[in-house]
């Protein structure tokens, strides 16, 4: 297998996410959520930390080559509160990962429990594919 | 005047009594500062805390964790939450492993009387929500006033 580093994070810190480059429409923080990811040879896979995200609030894309992770988090303290301690602060969560490996779209599977995103992502079979001629 | 001889390990030992302070939240433990070996190092697990009027509400995101890895107790006037977050694959290379392992534990003082036999823990989505109902004297009383 080769050695090379088929993943580069653009993010690196875990801290807030500019807002510029996205064309956001919500308002709020957003996060980078932190994130585990190693390699198999078959497969990438990638753990994220997005607690408070539920499988209707997130979505994932890769298009050239560039994974997105969105989810979105819906506040759930009620009007009318004292706040006595604020360490964790609420926010969507966006992470890009730039995947040089060529994956099989088809075969992508992703699961979300109890706030963390599993991403499976299976590369292409070499593509031995064969040109059939036909004979005229 | 006198002279006192300057103890630099002095400077240390209140540097790490703040340290374990820190570290040790709870009022109920004890004075004697803990050596924090790397073994037993704890990860601190950050809260939200609000009050409404009948209740108080703690919340932690514990990601990947249920209800059999979190261990809540109130004793007297202090909530303590442990548990730990499972160390990450060792027979894998990581490209990057950036999510936190290890044990974790944190221990906040109410400073309002509950009703503790009401209080609730629940998981949702990584988030665990604590809920200590205020006992009958510290919610708010709606006092009628009638004209005679």
């Amino acid at each position: 297998m080769a050695n090379e580093t088929t993943l580069q994070v653009q993010e690196t810190d875990k801290q807030e996410l500019e807002q510029s480059e996205a064309e956001r429409t919500r308002a709020g923080i957003v996060f980078v959520p932190r994130a585990d990811i190693y390699e198999v040879e078959d497969a990438i896979y990638v753990v994220c930390d997005m607690p408070g995200v539920s499988e209707q609030s997130i979505s994932i894309t890769l298009e050239d080559h560039i994974l997105t992770i969105d989810g979105h988090v819906e506040s759930e303290q009620p009007e009318g509160y004292q706040l006595a301690y604020a360490e964790y602060r609420i926010g969507d969560y966006q992470r890009r990962f730039s995947v040089s490996s060529e994956i099989d779209q088809e075969a992508i599977e992703a699961k979300l429990k109890n706030g963390v995103l599993r991403l499976h992502l299976p590369k292409s079979k070499p593509s031995a594919r064969k040109i059939t001629v036909a004979a005229s | 005047m006198s002279i006192l001889r300057w103890d630099p390990m002095e400077d240390l030992y209140s540097l790490r009594r703040g340290m374990s302070r820190l570290v040790e939240e709870s009022p109920l433990s004890s004075g004697v500062p803990r050596v924090l070996r790397s073994e037993d190092r704890e990860l601190r697990l950050p809260l939200d805390a609000y009050a409404t009027s009948e209740e108080i509400v703690i919340t932690a995101a514990v990601p990947g964790l249920g209800p059999d890895d979190v261990e809540v107790t109130l004793e007297a006037d202090t909530l303590t939450i442990r548990g730990e977050f499972r160390a990450p694959l060792q027979n894998v290379d990581y490209l990057f492993q950036e999510r936190a392992y290890g044990r974790f534990r944190r221990s906040v003082t109410i400073n309002v009387p509950i009703e503790a036999d009401r209080a609730e823990a629940k998981f949702d989505k990584g988030i665990l929500t604590i809920i200590l109902p205020k006992a009958a004297e510290a919610r708010p009383k709606h006092i009628e006033v009638r004209s005679e």
